[in-house]
C-alpha cells in the first residue's frame, strides 16, 4: 500500500498553508513537526479573523489555481492502454488515479492545468469522431451527456471500445463513478485507493461547527444575468453538500424543498443568509457584488447588508472530483468558519 | 442567352472535383487515401475515417442539398412567388416541430424513417396552414404569402426553441445539436431512407413540372387551359413536404439554400420547370457540399455552422447574377 | 352552340347580372359593350364558366357548362383575359407550347403565331413585351387550341390601328370557319358592323 505524502500548498490571499487531505485531521502531520507548529501558530489568527468576519466587506474568490487535486500513485500499471475521456470529470479522475500518460484525448470541459497537454477532441460539446479515431484509442469513456448520438455510433462502428459511466452529482455517486472508471481501465485497485483517500479526506470535515443555531447560514445562488435566470439552491443543488461539509448551514437546503427555486424577495427574506455563495461567471453576469445586492431581497439579508459574498470558479463548484476536498477546505477558510474536531 | 447545357456540364465537373477534395480533407490528416478508398474493410484508421465518417457525410450533403434545391424550386413554382422557400412558407418550421414533438413523446428517433415521415406530415400541415391564412377570395397575393409564412415560421420556430430547451432527457440530447443544422448527425443507416424519400420527392416534382409551367400564366388561364391549379399545388406541396421532411429530420434546418439554388438555376437556365428541377438539385448538392466541407475544415477540428456557409456562398452568387442578368420574374 | 338561360350572378347580396338570357350560334360574332363597371367582364366570365351562378345555367353543346371537367372544357372553349398574366420569363414560343395541355399542336401554334403577327417575337421573353404584344400572345395561345368557342375580354384595348384590324379580320375568319366568337369591347356601336350580335344594357 502506498503511503501518502501530504503536500502543503500555499494559498495566495490569506497566507494560510492548506494541507491536502484534511485541515484538521492530518495524520501524517506527526512526521512533520514544523508543519504542525506553523498550523498551530496560525490557528489563533484564524480564530480572530473568524470573529471579525461580520464587520468586513469581504468578497472572496476561489479560482482553479486555489485548489489542488488529490492524486495517488497508481497501483496497476497499464500497458498499451490509450484512453479518450469524454465523460464529465473523467479525465480529471483518470489523471488523479495516476494514468495521465495513458490519456490521449479529453473533452473541452476538462480543463485543469495538468491536462493541458492532452488534446481536446470535441468541438464545443460536440464529439468529433474523426479526431478520436485518428488517435487510435483502446477505450473511450462517455456518459449520458456525451453527444451527438451519431458520433458515438460512428465510433462504435469503427470498432472502438466504449464504456458509459454514470454522472455524479454528490459524493456517493462520485465514489461509484471512480469504481466504474477503475473497472473500465482494468485498474480497480487504483480506483479503490483513490476512493478511500477521497472519503478519508472529506470525512473529517463533516459534523463540525457549533450548535445548529450558531452556525453560519450560507445560501447558494445560481445566477445567469444574461438569460435573466436567478435561482436559489435548495436540497440537492450540489452546493448543499459542499456547504454542509465546511461546517456551515445551507439555509436554502434547510428551508426550501426543491433543488432550485426562483429568486424572490420573500424567499430571501425567509432565508436571510449570513453569506452568499455564487459562481464567478454568474456573479459577473449580474454586475458583481453591486449588481447582486440589487436583486430582489438581497439587500435586506445579512449577507447583502455586509456584502458577504464568496465566488467560486464555475467549473470547480459543482463538479465533484478529486479537487473537492481541497475546495471544501478553501470554502471553509473563506467562510471563516472555525471547526474544532 | 440560355446556356443550360454548358452550365450543367460545368456544375457536374465542379461537383466531382469537390467530392474528391472533400474526401481528402477533414478534422485529421489521413495517410493512404487511395488505398483506403480501394480497401473499405481494411483495419486502418484511414479506412475507418473515410468510410464511416467522410463518405457518409459527403453523400448526405449531396442528397440533402439536392432535396433542398428542388424543394425551393417547388415552393417558388407552386406559389408563383420568387421569395418563396421552405423556410419562409413555414414548411421547414413545421417539419422541425413535428420532429421535436416526436422525439419528446418518444415516438421517433432523429434520423429514422419514422422521423422523416412525421416531419413530412408536419411540413405539409404547416404549409397548408400558411396557404390557408394567406388566401383571400381564392387569391393568394405574393405579399400576403411572405408575411403570413414568415409569421407562422417564426411562431413555430419559437415553439420549437422552447421545447428543445425543455428536453432534459439525456437520450434526447441530440436534439440540441440538431436544432442548429448540422450534417454531423447522420449515420450510414440513415442514408438509404434519406435517398428514397429524396428520389420520391424529386420524381413527383418532375412529374408535376409541366403543370407548374402553366401555373405561371395565372390560375385563371391555367384553368382555361385545362389544369386544376389546386390539384397541381397539392402534388407540388406533397413533394415539397416529402423532401423537406427527409432533409430537416436528419440534418435540421439549413436556410437560404432553398432560395438561392433555384434562383441561380433559373437565372442561368430559364424558368422551364423540368430542367429547373434537375439543375436546382445539382446546384443545391454542390453548394451544400462546398459549405459543409468548409464548415468542417476551416476551423478544424472545430465544426462551424453549415448554415453560415450556405448563406456566405449562395448570397453573393445570387446578388451578382441578379445584377448582371435580368430577373426571370415579371417586372410587375 | 352556347347559350345563357336566365343567369343571375351576384356578389354577396348584390346581383350584378340579373336574369340574362342569350344565344350564341356557331359561326357568329357577338360583341358585349357598355360603360365601365356595368359588368361586361363579369358576364363574359360567367359565360366562360369561371363564376358560380346564383341561378340559371349556361349550356354548351346542349350540356350544362358546370358539368364539364376542366380538361374537357379547355378543348371546347378558349378564354383570353383582359390582363394576361405572365409570371415567369418564358419565351413566346414556350408560352405557346403550353397550349399543348388543351390539345394544341405544333402546327396550330405556329399558325396562331403567324396570324397574330408575332413571328419576330418568338424568342423574346414574354415578360419583356409591351402590353399590346402580350395581349396578342394571349390571343395566339387561345387560338392555338382551336376550340369551337372563343371568348375574349377587351382584346383590342392595347392595340394600334394595324393590329386592331388584324385581330378583327382574324375573328371574322374564325367565325366564318364555324367558331362561336364572343368578345367584350369598348367601341361605340357604330363601329361594329362586322359582328352579328351586339349585347348592351343587360
Amino acid at each position: 500500500m502506498q503511503t501518502v505524502v501530504p503536500e502543503c500548498k500555499k494559498v495566495s490571499r490569506q497566507n494560510i498553508r492548506i494541507c491536502r487531505a484534511d485541515l484538521w485531521h492530518n495524520v501524517q502531520m506527526r512526521r512533520l513537526p514544523t508543519l504542525k507548529v506553523m498550523v498551530l501558530t496560525f490557528m489563533p489568527i484564524l480564530f480572530l479573523t473568524a470573529c471579525a468576519q461580520s464587520s468586513a466587506n469581504s468578497q472572496t474568490e476561489i479560482t482553479q489555481a486555489d485548489v489542488t487535486s488529490l492524486s495517488i500513485d497508481s497501483v496497476e500499471k497499464l500497458t498499451n492502454v490509450r484512453i479518450v475521456a469524454l465523460a464529465n470529470g473523467a479525465a480529471e479522475l483518470i489523471a488523479a488515479m495516476g494514468y495521465l500518460d495513458n490519456l490521449v484525448g479529453r473533452d473541452i470541459a476538462s480543463s485543469t492545468t495538468e491536462l493541458k497537454d492532452v488534446p481536446i477532441v470535441t468541438s464545443g460539446h460536440q464529439v468529433i469522431p474523426e479526431t478520436i479515431i485518428a488517435l487510435q484509442p483502446t477505450l473511450v469513456i462517455i456518459d449520458d451527456a456525451t453527444g451527438p448520438d451519431s458520433a458515438i455510433t460512428k465510433l462504435e462502428s469503427a470498432g472502438i471500445r466504449i464504456v458509459k459511466i454514470s454522472q455524479s452529482w454528490n459524493l456517493t455517486d462520485l465514489m461509484i463513478k471512480i469504481d466504474q472508471i477503475g473497472t473500465a481501465l482494468g485498474a480497480p485497485k487504483s480506483a479503490t485507493l483513490l476512493r478511500n483517500m477521497l472519503a478519508e479526506s472529506i470525512s473529517g470535515n463533516l459534523d463540525v461547527g457549533g450548535p445548529a443555531d450558531k452556525k453560519l447560514k450560507v445560501a447558494f445562488l445560481y445566477l445567469r444575468g444574461t438569460s435573466s435566470i436567478y435561482l436559489v439552491g435548495g436540497p440537492g443543488s450540489g452546493a448543499d453538500y459542499l456547504i454542509k461539509a465546511t461546517g456551515a448551514t445551507d439555509i436554502g437546503a434547510q428551508k426550501l424543498d426543491k433543488p432550485f427555486t426562483p429568486l424572490t424577495a420573500e424567499t430571501m427574506a425567509k432565508l436571510n443568509p449570513d453569506l452568499i455563495l455564487v459562481m464567478i461567471a454568474g456573479l459577473e453576469s449580474v454586475g458583481g457584488v453591486t449588481g447582486l445586492v440589487e436583486l430582489p431581497g438581497i439587500a435586506q439579508t445579512a449577507a447583502g447588508k455586509n456584502r458577504q459574498v464568496v465566488a467560486v470558479d464555475d467549473s470547480l463548484l459543482l463538479s465533484f472530483g478529486p479537487r473537492t476536498p481541497s475546495l471544501i477546505s478553501r470554502l471553509a477558510a473563506a467562510f471563516g468558519v472555525i471547526a474544532i474536531a | 442567352m440560355r446556356n443550360r447545357g454548358t452550365f450543367l456540364t460545368i456544375n457536374l465537373v465542379f461537383l466531382l472535383a469537390l467530392v474528391a477534395l472533400s474526401l481528402s480533407v477533414g478534422a485529421t490528416q489521413i495517410d493512404g487515401l487511395l488505398s483506403a478508398l480501394l480497401h473499405p474493410s481494411a483495419n486502418t484508421s484511414a479506412a475507418e475515417i473515410l468510410w464511416q465518417i467522410r463518405i457518409p457525410r459527403i453523400v448526405t450533403a449531396l442528397i440533402v442539398g439536392a432535396a433542398l434545391g428542388v424543394a425551393g424550386a417547388l415552393a417558388q413554382g407552386a406559389t408563383n412567388n420568387p421569395l418563396a422557400e421552405p423556410a419562409i412558407l413555414g414548411t421547414s418550421a413545421g417539419a422541425a416541430l413535428a420532429v421535436v414533438i416526436g422525439v419528446l413523446t418518444n415516438v421517433v428517433v432523429i434520423g429514422s424513417v419514422g422521423a422523416m415521415a412525421v416531419a413530412a406530415i408536419g411540413a405539409l400541415l404547416a404549409t397548408l396552414l400558411t396557404l390557408r391564412f394567406a388566401t383571400l377570395d381564392r387569391n393568394v397575393s405574393p405579399l400576403n404569402l411572405v408575411i403570413i409564412g414568415l409569421s407562422l415560421s417564426a411562431t413555430i420556430s419559437a415553439i420549437v426553441g422552447l421545447l428543445t430547451t425543455a428536453i432534459t432527457r439525456s437520450d434526447a440530447r441530440s436534439i440540441s445539436f440538431w436544432s442548429f443544422g448540422s450534417l454531423a448527425l447522420t449515420n450510414s443507416s440513415d442514408l438509404i431512407p434519406l435517398l428514397i424519400f429524396t428520389i420520391v420527392g424529386i420524381a413527383l416534382a418532375l412529374f408535376v413540372s409541366p403543370k407548374l409551367d402553366l401555373l405561371s400564366l395565372g390560375d385563371a388561364t391555367a384553368r382555361h387551359l385545362g389544369i386544376d391549379p389546386r390539384r397541381v399545388r397539392r402534388v407540388a406541396l406533397i413533394a415539397l413536404a416529402v423532401l423537406i421532411g427527409a432533409a430537416v429530420s436528419t440534418v435540421g434546418t439549413i436556410s437560404f439554400l432553398g432560395l438561392a439554388a433555384p434562383h441561380i438555376a433559373r437565372l442561368i437556365g430559364g424558368p422551364k420547370h423540368r430542367p429547373l428541377i434537375l439543375q436546382s438539385a445539382l446546384l443545391g448538392a454542390t453548394i451544400l457540399l462546398l459549405a459543409d466541407t468548409l464548415a468542417r475544415t476551416i476551423a478544424s477540428p472545430n465544426e462551424l455552422n453549415v448554415g453560415l456557409f450556405t448563406a456566405l456562398i449562395g448570397a453573393p452568387i445570387l446578388a451578382l447574377l441578379v445584377r448582371n442578368r435580368q430577373s426571370s420574374w415579371s417586372q410587375s | 352552340m352556347i347559350s345563357a338561360n336566365s343567369i343571375v350572378v351576384s356578389r354577396g347580396a348584390n346581383p350584378i347580372i340579373k336574369d340574362f338570357s342569350a344565344e350564341f350560334k356557331a359561326g357568329t360574332i357577338t360583341v358585349i359593350i357598355g360603360p365601365n363597371g356595368c359588368g361586361k367582364s363579369t358576364l363574359l366570365a360567367a359565360i366562360a364558366g369561371d363564376l358560380p351562378l346564383t341561378s340559371g345555367a349556361v349550356s354548351l353543346k346542349e350540356k350544362d357548362l358546370a358539368s364539364y371537367q376542366f380538361a374537357e372544357l379547355a378543348k371546347l372553349r378558349s378564354v383570353v383575359l383582359q390582363q394576361p398574366v405572365f409570371n415567369l420569363a418564358f419565351t413566346v414560343q414556350e408560352v405557346l407550347a403550353m397550349a399543348r395541355a388543351a390539345g394544341s399542336t405544333l402546327e396550330s401554334e405556329s399558325a396562331a403565331i403567324t396570324r397574330l403577327g408575332i413571328s419576330e417575337l418568338v424568342d423574346r421573353k414574354v415578360t419583356q413585351l409591351s402590353g399590346g404584344e402580350r395581349q396578342r400572345v394571349a390571343i395566339a395561345l387561345a387560338l392555338a387550341v382551336d376550340a369551337p368557342v372563343l371568348l375574349l375580354d377587351e382584346p383590342l384595348a392595347a392595340q394600334d390601328v394595324e393590329s386592331t384590324n388584324r385581330i378583327i379580320e382574324l375573328l371574322t375568319t374564325e367565325a366564318k370557319a364555324g367558331k362561336t366568337v364572343i368578345l367584350v369591347a369598348h367601341l361605340p356601336a357604330a363601329d361594329l358592323n362586322w359582328c352579328d350580335q351586339i349585347i348592351q344594357n343587360f
